[in-house]
C-alpha cells in the first residue's frame, strides 16, 4: 500500500519526534492497562481468598477491620474474644463447626497464626478448594509448625528446620521467643491467598510461648522452659477471632444477631461475602478516580500526538503539493496523515504492553510476598482489547484534523512553491 | 357474542404480553407467608412506636419475635414452581462480578433496631450450574428467576426454608401499573 | 494531421471572483513530441498556466484538452488520474521527497499510476530498470547514488533526478517550471540538452517555462507568454491567494 509505505518512511524521517510521541502513548497505555488489570486481579484474588465460611466473629470494632486482620492478616485487632465466648459459640445449636484464630506473632515479617487442626479441614478458597500439603503433615505437637508456600520459599525452610518466632507483627522484632523454637513439620501447596504467607501453629503452641509473658514482654525473673510447658494446661484465655460454619446458611442472620447482641461480651459477627462486598464498594470511589486519571493521561498522550502532527504540517506543505503534482489523489494525502497517526498509536500501544509486562515481572515478587496477590498479565482480556481499540480510534480521530488541513492545502496549493 | 369473544381474546393476548413468560409466577414476599402467621395475639397490648430500645418490655418482645421468626412456617405448595422474585441481594460466595450464591431479603440493612427477616422471608439463592450473578454493591436490588424448592425438617428448624436455583438475575427495575 | 498533445481554446482564469483575469489565452497548441520554450518575466502568469495545463486548477471559461481528453471538463478525481497517467512535472527546486532515497523518488509516478507502470515495464522490463536507464542517460549512474538520501545530492543532481522522474513511464507531456534557475550558469545548457534528448527519446512533448533567454536557442519553438496571453498582467498577479 503506497500510502502506508510513505507514512512509514515519513515517520522514520522524523523519528525523533515520532519516538517522543510513541513513548508518551506507551506510558499512558501501560498506566491504563496496568491500573485496570491490577484492579480486576486484586478484586478476584481477594474474593477468592475465603469460601465456605458463614460468619467470622471478633471483638466489636469495624466489620471491614475484622475481615482484614482475620483473613488477610492486614492491620491489627484491638481486642480479643474470650475463651468462654468461644465455647458458647461452639455450642450454639445452629453452629456446625468453629475454627479459633490467634494472631499477633511473626516470623521474619510473616504473620503467625495459632489455630486448631480443624483449620486445615474447613478453610476453603477459590471455588471451594481445600488446603493441601506439599510436604509433611499437619501440626500435632505443641511446637510443630506448618508453613505457607511463600514463607517456605522465601525463607528457604524445609521439613525439620527449626524456627524462632518473634513477638509482634513487624518485620524486625527485638523480642524473640528464642527459648521455645518450633519445628517445621509441614509445607502447604501454593494457594494464591494470604495462606501462603502464614506460619501455622497450634493454639497450644501460641499459648506456650506466651505463658511466661505479660503485656507483651517476658516477665523478668520468670522463665518457664519448653519441657515444663508441655505439662501445663495450654488452653488460651482469649483468641483473636473465630471462623464459623452453620448448619444452614439461612440461619446466618439469626446467629449473627445473637452474637452481636451478646450481653456478656462486646462481640461482632460478620458475613465475609457481604463485608468483602462492602470493602469493594468503599474502594470503588478510589478505583474510579484512578481510572479517570489514567484516562486523562491517555488524553494527554493523544494531545501530544496531535501537536506533533499539526506542527509538522507547515514544513510538509511542499511535500504534499509535490505528491499532488505526481498524481496523488486528495484522499491519499488525507490517508497519509491518518496512516501516520494510526501507526504511532499502534507502535505506542505495543510498546506500552511490553512495558507493562516488564513492570509486572519485576513487581510480581513484591506483590505476592507483601499482599498475597498473584497478578497475571497475559493474555490481554476482552476488556483490555476494548481499551486498546478506543486508543486506536482516538489515534484516528486525532489524525483527522491535520489530515483535513493537509487535504485542503493540497487542493489549494497549485504549482507555487511554499516554504 | 363474537364481539365479546374477541375482546376477551385480545385481553388475554395483551395480558400474556405484559406478563413475563407464562411459566413463571411473579412472587411477592407476602406470598411466602402462610395464612394466619404471625399470630395476631403476639402484638396485643404492644405499641411498637412507643417502645424504647432499652425498655425491658421491648427486649422481651423482641426476644419473643426472634424466637417466632426462627420457627416461621413455610408455604410448601411453592415447592418445584418456577418463580420470579425481587429483593435485596447479600452475596455469600464469589466476587462481585460472579456471585455464585447469595441471600435474598425483602428489606434493607442489618441494623440493631430491626430484627432480621424471619425464616420464611429469607431466600437462599444458588446460581444454576455454570451461571453467576453480578451484584453491583451490597444489598443490590435484583429480580431472581428460577426454580423454588421448599425444605422442611421436623428435627432441625435450621434446615427449613426457601431455596431458589436461579438461572437469571437481573437488576431490579420497578414495574408500574400492575 | 495528428491530434495536438495540448490545446487551449478561449481559456481565461482568475484567482478569485472580483479580481481581474490573470490569464486570457484564445488559442495555444502543442504537437506530440514538440519542444516549446515559453518565456516571460516572473509574475507574468507562467506558473498559473502550468497549473491549468497540469489540471491542478480549472479555467473560468474555455477548454483545455490534453491528448484529446477534455481536461478542464473532468472532475477532480479524473484530472488527478489523468495527471498521474500522462504528465511529468519538474519544479524550480525542492522536487524530491526528503524521506525517500533517490531511486524511490524516481519510482513515485509509477506508484500512483498503473498505466504508467505498465508502460515502463513494457519498455524496460521493470520499473527499476527504466529508472536506472533514465538516470544514467541524465548523467547519474553511480550505484551508491541511487541509495543515497536526496539531501546528499547537489542541486544540479537533484534537478536531474527530477527530470528522470518526470520521464518515467513515457508521459505524453513534460512540464518544466524554471528548472534551471537554481543551477549554476554553466550547468544550465547541459541540463537543457540532457532533458531535451531524453524527451525526444521517449516521445514526450516538453513545455519549458523560463525567464532565461540564453536557453531559448536550444528549442525549435520559442514564444513569450505575452504572445499568447491577452490579459493585462500589470493588474494580475502571480501570487496565489
Amino acid at each position: 500500500m503506497t500510502v502506508l509505505s510513505l507514512a512509514r518512511r515519513s515517520l522514520w524521517n522524523r523519528r525523533g519526534t515520532a519516538a517522543l510521541v510513541v513513548c508518551s502513548v506507551a506510558l499512558s497505555v501501560a498506566l491504563l492497562l496496568g491500573v485496570e488489570r491490577l484492579r480486576t486481579e486484586a478484586r478476584e484474588s481477594f474474593a477468592n481468598t475465603l469460601s465456605g465460611v458463614d460468619l467470622i466473629v471478633g471483638a466489636r470494632s469495624g466489620p471491614i477491620n475484622l475481615l482484614l486482620y482475620s483473613v488477610f492478616r492486614l492491620g491489627d485487632p484491638i481486642n480479643n474474644v474470650s475463651w468462654a465466648s468461644y465455647e458458647r459459640i461452639a455450642e450454639h445449636p445452629q453452629v456446625a463447626w468453629t475454627v479459633p484464630l490467634s494472631l499477633g506473632d511473626s516470623l521474619r515479617g510473616f504473620p503467625v497464626l495459632g489455630t486448631t487442626q480443624a483449620y486445615f479441614t474447613h478453610y476453603r478458597y477459590g471455588r471451594d478448594q481445600s488446603l493441601s500439603l506439599a510436604h509433611g503433615e499437619i501440626f500435632d505437637g505443641i511446637f510443630d509448625a506448618v508453613l505457607g508456600a511463600e514463607v517456605a520459599r522465601r525463607l528457604g525452610y524445609d521439613l525439620g528446620d527449626e524456627i524462632v518466632l518473634a513477638h509482634g507483627t513487624s518485620a524486625v522484632s527485638l523480642t524473640q521467643h528464642d527459648d521455645k523454637p518450633f519445628r517445621v513439620v509441614g509445607v502447604l501447596e501454593r494457594t494464591g491467598t494470604p495462606v501462603d504467607n502464614t506460619v501455622h501453629i497450634s493454639l497450644a503452641g501460641m499459648e506456650a510461648i506466651h505463658v511466661d509473658w505479660r503485656g507483651g514482654a517476658p516477665i523478668p525473673g520468670l522463665s518457664i522452659s519448653a519441657e515444663r510447658v508441655q505439662s501445663m494446661d495450654l488452653t488460651p484465655d482469649s483468641i483473636t477471632a473465630v471462623m464459623v460454619g452453620l448448619t444452614s446458611r439461612r440461619a446466618v442472620f439469626q446467629v449473627q444477631r445473637q452474637i452481636n447482641t451478646d450481653r456478656d461480651e462486646a462481640l461482632m459477627a460478620i458475613m465475609p461475602g457481604l463485608t468483602l462486598q462492602q470493602l469493594w464498594d468503599l474502594m470503588r470511589v478510589g478505583e474510579n478516580a484512578l481510572l479517570a486519571v489514567s484516562a486523562l493521561v491517555m488524553l494527554v498522550a493523544l494531545t501530544v500526538m496531535l501537536t506533533a502532527l499539526l506542527t509538522g504540517l507547515n514544513e510538509r506543505r511542499r511535500e504534499m503539493a509535490l505528491l499532488r503534482a505526481l498524481g496523488a489523489r486528495p484522499w491519499q494525502i488525507f490517508a497519509l496523515i491518518i496512516g501516520e497517526s494510526l501507526l504511532l498509536s499502534i507502535l505506542g500501544a505495543l510498546l506500552g504492553v511490553v512495558l507493562l509486562q516488564g513492570l509486572a515481572l519485576g513487581a510480581s515478587g513484591w506483590l505476592s510476598g507483601q499482599l498475597g496477590l498473584t497478578v497475571t498479565l497475559w493474555p490481554p482480556t476482552l476488556h483490555e482489547m476494548k481499551i486498546l481499540a478506543i486508543l486506536f480510534a482516538g489515534g484516528i480521530l486525532v489524525g483527522l484534523w491535520p489530515a483535513w488541513r493537509a487535504y485542503r492545502n493540497a487542493l489549494t496549493d497549485g504549482m507555487a512553491i511554499r516554504m | 357474542m363474537i364481539r365479546s369473544l374477541f375482546r376477551s381474546l385480545a385481553a388475554a393476548a395483551l395480558l400474556s404480553l405484559a406478563l413475563p413468560s407464562a411459566a413463571e409466577i411473579t412472587l411477592e414476599w407476602d406470598d411466602m407467608i402462610p395464612e394466619g402467621w404471625p399470630p395476631p395475639e403476639l402484638f396485643e397490648g404492644i405499641n411498637i412506636d412507643e417502645l424504647q430500645d432499652d425498655d425491658p418490655e421491648a427486649i422481651e418482645f423482641f426476644a419473643k419475635i426472634e424466637q417466632l421468626w426462627d420457627e416461621a412456617p413455610v408455604v410448601e405448595s411453592l415447592d418445584g414452581k418456577r418463580v420470579r422474585l425481587p429483593g435485596y441481594a447479600i452475596p455469600l460466595e464469589g466476587d462481585s462480578r460472579s456471585v455464585t450464591s447469595f441471600l435474598l431479603v425483602p428489606y434493607f440493612g442489618a441494623c440493631i433496631h430491626v430484627p432480621p427477616p424471619p425464616r420464611n422471608q429469607t431466600v437462599l439463592v444458588n446460581m444454576a450450574e455454570g451461571k453467576t450473578a453480578r451484584i453491583r454493591h451490597a444489598f443490590f436490588t435484583v429480580w431472581v428467576t428460577g426454580t423454588m424448592s421448599v425444605e422442611t425438617s421436623e428435627t432441625d428448624l435450621a434446615l427449613t426454608g426457601y431455596t431458589i436455583t436461579a438461572d437469571k438475575v437481573v437488576p431490579y427495575e420497578p414495574e408500574y401499573g400492575d | 494531421m495528428t491530434a495536438p498533445v495540448l490545446s487551449l481554446t478561449d481559456v481565461t482564469f482568475r484567482w478569485q471572483p472580483g479580481l481581474p483575469d490573470v490569464l486570457s489565452v484564445p488559442a495555444f497548441q502543442m504537437q506530440p513530441g514538440e519542444r516549446v520554450f515559453l518565456a516571460g518575466p516572473s509574475g507574468s502568469g507562467k506558473s498559473t498556466l502550468l497549473s491549468l495545463v497540469a489540471g491542478i486548477a480549472t479555467p473560468r471559461t474555455g477548454h483545455i484538452q490534453v491528448l484529446g481528453q477534455p481536461l478542464s471538463q473532468m472532475r477532480g478525481s479524473a484530472r488527478d488520474r489523468f495527471r498521474a497517467d500522462q504528465l511529468g512535472i519538474i519544479f524550480q527546486m525542492f522536487n524530491l521527497l526528503p524521506y525517500l532515497p533517490v531511486l524511490q523518488n524516481v519510482l513515485l509516478p509509477c506508484r500512483f499510476s498503473r498505466a504508467r507502470r505498465a508502460r515502463a515495464i513494457a519498455r524496460d522490463g521493470s520499473v527499476e530498470a527504466q529508472a536506472r536507464r533514465l538516470l544514467g542517460a541524465l548523467g547519474l549512474d553511480a550505484d551508491d547514488l541511487l541509495r543515497r538520501p536526496v539531501t546528499a545530492l547537489s542541486v544540479g543532481q537533484q534537478q536531474r533526478v527530477a527530470a528522470a522522474r518526470a520521464l518515467m513511464g513515457a508521459p505524453a507531456l513534460v512540464i518544466a517550471d524554471e528548472p534551471t534557475s537554481a543551477l549554476d550558469a554553466d550547468r544550465r545548457l547541459e541540463f537543457v540538452d540532457l532533458l531535451s534528448s531524453e524527451c525526444d527519446a521517449s516521445g514526450a512533448a516538453l513545455l519549458f517555462v523560463s525567464h532565461d533567454q540564453t536557453l531559448a536557442s536550444h528549442f525549435p519553438r520559442r514564444l513569450s507568454l505575452l504572445d499568447i496571453n491577452q490579459a493585462d498582467t500589470q493588474s494580475g498577479s502571480e501570487v496565489t491567494p
